[in-house]
């Protein structure tokens, strides 16, 4: 098929991984969340900060090799310098995790085995492979909303929006039951149909005005910063391929002819799709609330589902008996710790790191956690000693949450 | 179409109940600290009334009142002890460490008493905060064997004279000052508050942060690791014997402002809830006779008691209170220490 809509998905997202990692230097980020933290919550051993010059050095990597991506025809080392670079950086630290710089990932990762052609022409099964990706991301996005706590307590939204309710003129009405109800079914109705209503040519244009209206007013609302960009841009995968050429007025290529696959091809390409539609569904593999315990919550476009609260110190138990608390928010960002409060493996990991300061010592955790508005409850079972990875805790480290009243 | 209309006009009805409300939250809140400052300014003038004279007839009827006027003083300023933030801390005025630099700097306030250096009100206007405000004066007012104290060195007497009413000084200012920064804390539209909710993240990590400083600072930092290493040092007011007077203030007017906020939740049940986990707390601390330092190393487990007690009102609104009002957990002062 015509390839030219895929060329400018490119154009435009090698652009948006180059404004994503200026932003993160021009907003001082860099320095905020890598070099003055004393502690990160690292995703391996190796994953470590490096020096300021290279840690930059990394940064304006991603910059040139997001611009090179977008510039040249021949992109794949550029975008190999940048997709490197971007994951390094993400596996610095658990508690800077976004869906979306795994959505990245992932689009960068489907854009480098893209077959372009110098005629002009794309392979129908990568664009398809890349129109699934994003209509899995909305789907699971909508599947993970049938829940009691979206659906039936319009949580958290009620929560988040009743905080930007002193916005001029919408502000207000933010506060609103009624409108966090609203906004909670039609976001939820939204993401199981979008990619539909974006696929079916009919509805395409319906679809089209939903995705701006949708993502313009998540912007507005929350700083989930570039996630409705990523989304509006992948948007134009559903389009007709030759949609640019179109638009401007030039000449559309002639259909080429229907390419026939090997079979192994089509399996290939099946495991591929299969694969990508059920890793996502690997929290059921968990007996817990997935919300709560984040067992397999991760890399699985649970997005916007959760508002936790919580309370976590430390009791260290040195080996000659005496004990110590230890306040983690001392030692760690204000981003960290929002995270490390309601996520369990973060808890372990810090828990971890103190047992790692005080040989022979045993640690702790003493946490408190709400989640979208349920009575708190304590989290982390305190008699599990946490100087071992995550791993190897004993089951039940986790408490089970308690029913809502 | 109607239902549009429906859901429209119920979202707007809704809404404008809902910001009335902040604002007469915020308002209540304000108030609840204004009032404290208020009743501090009357308190420290009849703490330095009660001072004037004394010098000239030392007795321990006098001394006592002294000690009365000084007491309700400080019950007043730490009742507003968690409003740690606007004038108190900010420059120009920054009128916190004038009040109650802690811990008095003993040697400082010694060497002040032993030198020919002035002693009045005005000469204490160009003070540093280590020999000024409230902690100074109970060093000096609750030594031992005071009146006798007084009268062999009357500088001492002196001293407390110039400082009680250099603290009200302090206090008339606190007053002006706080009232200077309402309409930043209750129609923000800038800095340091861009917005109502801004106002309301301060008050309750401020609610928060109170029963922290009460739990790690007024009462973990003084028990030390063991048990066996008690700090008295660490103590607040331990020379007036109000460390625990201390705490169960702090902790009432920190409840206070948390009352006048918490309507917004709209959760009759979280309030029934905040009441309990409130009164406990305080009946706990109250648990812990003085002197502070001997239950600590006698019956560590009171102190213990107390401490879990004011973690759960902690826990209360940090977690349950804070996602209620959709608040944004931030750092504590103390934090980075």
């Amino acid at each position: 098929m015509d390839g030219a809509g895929l060329r400018l998905f490119r154009w435009g997202f090698g652009l948006l991984a180059a404004a994503s990692a200026l932003r993160f230097v021009a907003k001082g980020w860099v320095a905020e969340l890598y070099l003055d933290p004393a502690f990160h919550f690292a995703w391996f051993d190796w994953a470590t900060v490096p020096t300021a010059p290279v840690l930059y050095g990394l940064f304006a990597a991603q910059v040139i090799g997001g611009l090179g991506t977008a510039y040249f025809e021949r992109y794949r080392p550029w975008l190999v310098m940048w997709l490197v670079c971007f994951v390094y950086v993400e596996l610095l630290d658990k508690a800077l995790y976004l869906n979306h710089y795994v959505l990245m990932s992932v689009l960068g990762i489907g854009l480098l085995i893209a077959p372009f052609r110098r005629d002009g022409y794309a392979a129908a099964w990568h664009v398809w492979l890349l129109r699934s990706q994003v209509a899995l991301v909305y789907l699971w996005a909508g599947l993970c909303k049938i829940n009691g706590d979206w659906l039936l307590r319009a949580e958290p939204l009620k929560t988040w929006l009743q905080a930007r309710s002193d916005l001029p003129l919408v502000g207000p009405l933010l506060a609103s039951d009624v409108t966090a109800f609203g906004m909670s079914w039609g976001g939820c109705v939204y993401d199981l149909s979008i990619a539909l209503l974006l696929v079916w040519p009919r509805t395409r244009r319906l679809g089209i005005v939903l995705v701006v209206v949708f993502h313009a007013t998540l912007g507005l609302l929350f700083p989930i910063g570039i996630f409705p960009w990523l989304m509006a841009l992948a948007v134009t995968l559903f389009f007709r391929p030759s949609w640019p050429r179109e638009w401007l007025g030039g000449r559309v290529l002639p259909k080429s002819k229907p390419a026939f696959w090997a079979h192994w091809k089509v399996a290939a390409w099946c495991v591929v799709i299969a694969i990508m539609t059920v890793f996502p569904a690997r929290f059921l593999l968990y007996d817990a609330d997935v919300n709560w315990g984040e067992q397999g919550y991760r890399f699985s476009w649970r997005v916007l589902l959760t508002e936790k609260t919580g309370f976590v110190e430390y009791v260290v138990v040195h080996a000659d008996g005496r004990t110590e608390r230890v306040v983690p928010r001392r030692d760690l960002t204000a981003v960290q710790f929002a995270q490390l409060v309601g996520k369990p493996e973060l808890i372990a990991q810090y828990g971890q790191h103190l047992g790692e300061q005080y040989p022979g010592a045993q640690v702790f955790a003493d946490s408190y956690v709400s989640l979208n508005r349920s009575p708190s409850q304590r989290f982390i079972s305190d008699d599990v000693d946490l100087c071992q990875p995550a791993s190897q805790l004993p089951d039940g480290w986790i408490l089970p949450r308690r029913p809502s009243p | 179409m109607r239902i549009v209309s429906l859901f429209v006009s119920s979202a707007v009805l809704s809404a404008c109940t809902s910001g009335v409300e902040r604002t007469a939250a915020l308002q209540a809140a304000f108030d609840v600290i204004d009032a404290e400052y208020r009743s501090f300014e009357v308190h420290t003038a009849d703490l330095a009334a009660t001072s004037q004279g004394v010098c000239d007839d030392i007795t321990a009827e006098r001394v006592a009142a002294i000690q009365d006027a000084w007491w309700a003083s400080r019950g007043t300023y730490k009742r507003a002890d968690m409003a740690g933030f606007g004038p108190v801390v900010e420059q120009p005025d920054r009128l916190g460490p004038l009040i109650d630099f802690w811990p008095a700097r003993s040697v400082a306030v010694d060497e002040l008493i032993a030198s020919d250096a002035a002693l009045d009100a005005e000469a204490f206007s160009t003070l540093g905060s280590a020999t000024r405000g409230l902690p100074s004066i109970e060093y000096v007012l609750y030594q031992p064997d005071v009146v006798e104290s007084w009268v062999n060195v009357p500088r001492n007497c002196t001293f407390v004279r110039a400082a009680t009413e250099d603290v009200h000084a302090s206090a008339v200012a606190l007053v002006i000052a706080w009232n200077l920064w309402e309409d930043r804390l209750v129609l923000p539209d800038g800095e340091p508050y861009a917005a109502e909710q801004d106002v309301l993240n301060e008050w309750v990590n401020r609610v928060a942060f109170a029963a922290e400083d009460i739990r790690l600072e007024k009462l973990a930092a003084p028990m030390g690791m063991g048990g066996d290493d008690i700090r008295p040092d660490a103590l607040e007011s331990r020379y007036s014997r109000r460390s625990v007077q201390d705490a169960v203030d702090t902790l009432d007017g920190a409840h206070l402002v948390l009352l006048a906020v918490l309507p917004l939740a709209d959760d009759p049940e979280l309030v029934s809830r905040a009441e309990q986990v409130y009164s406990l707390a305080r009946a706990r601390l109250l648990d812990i006779s003085e002197p502070a330092e001997t239950t600590m190393a006698i019956e560590p487990e009171i102190v213990e008691r107390a401490q879990q007690a004011v973690q759960a009102y902690q826990v209360l609104v940090q977690v349950d209170i804070a996602q209620a009002l959709s608040v944004t957990v931030v750092f504590n002062d103390n934090d980075g220490d």
